[in-house]
């Protein structure tokens, strides 16, 4: 191949590739996340505020330390992602530490939350395993049921901790990824039915208590005002009270007056709405919408298939996290407890967050190097 | 076409496809926000703006705190309370100048007030005052018209109608910790001016005793006034919390206590629960509700003698003679000595090239393990001690309970039992043979807190594994039997007995006359100097003399109650704690007789 400016990999070359426009609708959201958290701590840069601006440049930085890293080296890494993850899963049923009913952590010195590693991990072995296959092989029924099989076991491994929410996400974003690499319409559509099926099976045998609340008090808010549907009812006064300019910064009555529980983390969308209305909300899915599109755009302009996949597998999980959350505040959905991407107040969440993006630039600075594909296999094997 | 070519068209198509199907969740996401923004926005502006306080929790009644017998040591009362809404006051300064004139409001009140008002929204109410008398309150509300955005709060407030009984186990309430908030759910903890445990049996057992908010759906006018209640659900009161204490014992024995450092407790045998438990000095718990003022909180956190310690769990003390019964128990059960073996006590004995002398400088001459006890000759323990060795003092010491915590609800010290390689690990050092001495005699590095010498107490007086209960039991709980031979307790037994009943016992001027106790007493050094016997106490630096300790129980025939005593730098056991030992059992004994 020639060696062009496009795929030199000088810093300064690279610098010129970064994605600057994505950067800065990232930080866009983060600074609103941080204005709502001035505001959900009732005019007070502690205790919210300036932790999350702090965590956010943090994170940032990280971001683009990863975007640096050359592109090989992510590539070679993806397996071992997933694998540390998985085995770290595993080691949460056996040593994990359990906090509010729920084990989901591991004591390495620092609490680490193996859920969110996989998330990162999912995405990066799928897409590694899709670039080495031939077009015809992803098709096959065979490499269906193995990548399905490779999303399943991290996702049963969280929901037992348990963590439906986060389970959910591993699925989705799975199927993100193996929308985007080409997996025919037939299995999306048979996933689909399975799952409808497995409804009844779920909710008579795995789901518990709290979770069966969860969905019956979405169904009927009112029938437990104090507890589940309490949330429900405040936020969508909180919304529906707003007004199309909202109330006013920190003038919102029903966060102000403590009626909205979690405004820092899984509720702050209801904040923002309650404080700048409609306007206000309308910005913020902008933003989203805006940052989903990109991706989309980014995956698309990639040479090679496995930054696509990265790309489009982030996509995805952006939009499952945008859209479940503003879904449960506003009563579309019944509550998950998932936080608002670069909004809510959250360090673990963050962290994984600002990986992915730092993934997603890399792959777009080296859109046009070339990666070993699948060339040198043969088709119809893929173990 | 390549492989990759055709993968990037799979991608292109699909990436469109997404991007399409996109406009769908996200509609719904702007469907919905115009749903309840517009269809639906007049109600819940309604429900919120016009009726700011839509959903208002009733706060249950917190649950009392009651003795054994059911009388009352912890309780809650109403109080009235001015706020100011800022928004309905226009001018605050001035609203207060003239709620001045009605309520007696310093000058601090006023900016203190004044300052929240600036910085909490406008529509929140602001406390001005709490505790309003009757007077102020019908003073207030007949010029209400006059005071535009004042209003009186109806305010619940915990009351300890015994002021400082028990109050190291009651604990005390105070504002809800950011801790405390962020660990909860229950939309209790976030209302204004809401109060939570925050020690003792108040933290320990308060989510049972604080209940569950109800709700009432009401609807508030502009002015502020209740337009009607949508509907309401009453909330769920809090569990009264019965404790084992029992207010005449713990009274008698508070009052016995005052003046001194120090701590005394009481079980009842028959199910291990605690039915006094005083520490000295102690501190009065109502001032923590609505925030005690500087001077106050100053006295009680510089104060030297640490009030709000309780020195019963968390004082930790050399626990001295008191510590003899089961080094000699366990020689016994080891084979290491005879009842009737009989060691010569000449006052001082060497050992290597060091001197250890007993308390008693004349010596008690040969003497076996009823005397040794009784007399509390320190000679034979140290030949004792250097028998046993420390590594099984540390296992018979942690039969009966010392040197860990009891488990109790309150904050507890775990003192020490030392063993060969607690000494390896702290002062990286062997353990001396010496030290086998002066540990048997519960000196050295030997500590232990006050209930868990209780615990021990009960265990040698009943032979059972007791473990001290601070609740009130509806069953008694069974307890597992030691592992010892019974006729090496009974020779313990006796020879406590002896301590207080025999004219050579070392508290027999605690003796009564009806109930025989049993017992030991304790006093251990506080520095290595020994000052001569015949020397006055006051003449003696305080910090300098002797922690008095007595542990006994009653009757000795048929225990039924234990007791230990340790009063700090109050000199000898037996002329000092073994007195208030006696009059703590005199007073279990006194309400056993009552019910």
């Amino acid at each position: 191949m020639m060696q062009n400016s496009l795929t030199q990999n000088s810093f300064i070359e690279k610098l010129k590739r970064l994605n600057i426009a994505y950067i800065v609708i990232v930080c866009l959201l983060g600074a609103i996340g941080v204005t709502m958290l001035y505001s959900a701590a009732h005019g007070s840069w502690s205790p919210y505020a300036e932790r999350h601006l702090v965590r956010f440049a943090m994170g940032l930085g990280l971001a683009i330390f990863i975007a640096f890293l050359p592109l090989r080296l992510v590539f070679k890494m993806s397996y071992l992602v997933y694998f540390a993850a998985i085995v770290m899963l595993a080691l949460v049923q056996v040593m994990g530490v359990t906090a509010g009913g729920a084990t989901r952590w591991l004591d390495l010195g620092i609490r680490v939350q193996p859920s969110e590693l996989a998330k990162i991990g999912i995405v990066l072995a799928a897409a590694r395993f899709y670039h080495q296959r031939q077009t015809d092989t992803i098709r096959s029924f065979s490499a269906v049921v193995f990548v399905a099989v490779g999303i399943l076991i991290p996702a049963l491994l969280t929901v037992i901790q348990p963590d439906l929410g986060t389970c959910l996400l591993l699925m989705m974003v799975g199927a993100g990824v193996m929308f985007f690499a080409g997996v025919p319409w037939g299995y999306f559509a048979s996933a689909v039915v399975a799952g409808l099926a497995f409804i009844p099976i779920a909710w008579n045998f795995l789901l518990h208590d709290y979770q069966k609340g969860r969905v019956l008090t979405f169904l009927d808010p009112s029938r437990d005002p104090l507890g589940a549907g309490y949330h429900i009812i405040q936020s969508k006064i909180a919304i529906g009270s707003a007004g199309f300019w909202g109330k006013g910064f920190m003038q919102g009555s029903q966060s102000q007056l403590q009626f909205l529980p979690e405004k820092h983390t899984d509720f702050i969308f209801t904040l923002l709405t309650e404080d700048f209305g409609a306007a206000g909300a309308i910005v913020v899915i902008g933003l989203y919408i805006a940052l989903i599109l990109m991706g989309v755009y980014m995956a698309m302009r990639n040479l090679n298939q496995y930054c696509s996949l990265v790309i489009a597998g982030v996509t995805t999980t952006l939009f499952v996290y945008a859209f479940i959350n503003m879904a449960m505040v506003m009563g579309l959905m019944p509550v998950v407890g998932l936080p608002l991407p670069f909004l809510s107040y959250g360090g673990t969440s963050l962290l994984t967050l600002m990986v992915s993006l730092g993934l997603v630039l890399n792959m777009d600075l080296n859109r046009y190097n070339h990666l070993p594909g699948a060339s040198g296999l043969s088709s119809g094997r893929y173990f | 076409m390549s492989t990759t070519d055709q993968k990037q068209q799979l991608i292109t198509r699909r990436g469109l496809i997404f991007s399409a199907a996109m406009t769908l969740p996200f509609s719904a996401l702007l469907g919905k926000l115009y749903l309840l923004q517009v269809v639906e926005g007049k109600e819940y502006k309604r429900l919120s703006d016009k009726n700011r306080i839509s959903l208002k929790l009733t706060l249950p009644d917190r649950g009392k705190i009651l003795d054994r017998d059911g009388e009352i040591l912890a309780d809650n009362f109403k109080a009235f309370r001015l706020v100011v809404v800022p928004e309905r006051a226009k001018d605050p300064k001035d609203v207060l100048n003239r709620v001045g004139q009605l309520v007696t409001l310093t000058e601090d009140d006023q900016k203190q007030a004044l300052r929240k008002i600036a910085k909490s929204p406008s529509f929140v109410p602001v406390g001005v005052k709490d505790f309003l008398s009757f007077p102020e309150v019908s003073r207030v509300q007949v010029n209400l018209p006059d005071l535009p955005g004042v209003d009186v709060d109806e305010l619940q407030a915990r009351k300890y109608p015994n002021t400082n009984l028990a109050s190291h186990v009651l604990g005390y309430m105070g504002p809800v910790t950011k801790e405390q908030l962020q660990g909860s759910t229950d939309p209790l903890l976030s209302q204004p001016d809401f109060r939570i445990g925050r020690k003792g049996a108040e933290l320990h057992f308060d989510k049972t005793l604080r209940g569950r908010a109800g709700t009432n759906h009401v609807e508030v006018n502009a002015s502020g006034r209740e337009v009607r209640i949508i509907n309401s659900v009453d909330p769920q009161q809090g569990t009264d919390l019965h404790l084992g204490l029992v207010k005449s014992v713990q009274k008698e024995i508070e009052e016995r206590l005052a003046g001194n450092r120090g701590a005394v407790a009481v079980m009842d045998l028959t199910d291990g629960t605690v039915m006094a438990m005083a520490s000295a000095p102690d501190f009065d718990p109502n001032g923590f509700t609505y925030g005690l003022d500087t001077s106050t909180w100053q006295d009680l956190i510089l104060n030297p003698n640490r009030p709000l310690l309780n020195r019963c769990t968390q004082g930790v003390y050399a626990p001295g003679s008191t510590f003899k019964m089961l080094v000699a128990l366990a020689c016994l059960e080891e084979g290491l000595i005879t009842p009737d073996e009989r060691i010569d006590c000449t006052g001082r004995m060497k050992f290597g090239n060091r001197f250890f002398h007993c308390w008693e400088e004349e010596g008690h001459g040969p003497t076996n393990m009823h005397e040794a006890i009784a007399k509390s000759c320190d000679i034979y323990f140290y030949e004792l001690g250097h028998r046993l060795g420390v590594e099984k003092m540390n296992y018979y010491a942690g039969l009966f309970g010392l040197g860990k915590e009891t488990g109790i609800f309150l904050p507890e010290s775990k003192g020490l039992i030392p063993s060969e390689a607690w000494k390896r690990k702290t002062y990286n050092q062997r353990w001396q043979k010496g030290e086998n001495l002066i540990t048997a005699i519960g000196q050295g590095y030997v500590l232990t807190t006050p209930i868990q010498l209780l615990t021990m107490t009960a265990r040698l007086a009943t032979g059972l594994n007791v473990h001290p209960l601070m609740e009130k039991q509806a069953e008694p709980p069974v307890f597992d039997p030691l592992p010892f031979k019974p006729e090496n307790m009974k020779i313990i037994q006796d020879a406590m007995t002896a301590v207080v009943t025999k004219p050579y016992g070392t508290a027999y001027g605690s003796r009564l006359t009806q109930t025989a106790i049993a017992g030991k007493t304790g006093t251990s050094q506080v520095v290595s100097r020994r000052h001569h016997k015949d020397t006055k106490l006051e003449d003696i630096l305080e910090h300098e003399r002797t922690h008095a300790l007595f542990v006994g129980y009653a009757p000795a025939e048929a225990p039924r109650f234990a007791t230990v005593v340790m009063l700090e730098n109050a000199g000898g056991g037996s002329s000092a704690a073994a007195p208030v030992g006696r009059d703590a059992l005199l007073a279990a004994l006194k309400w056993m007789r009552q019910t």
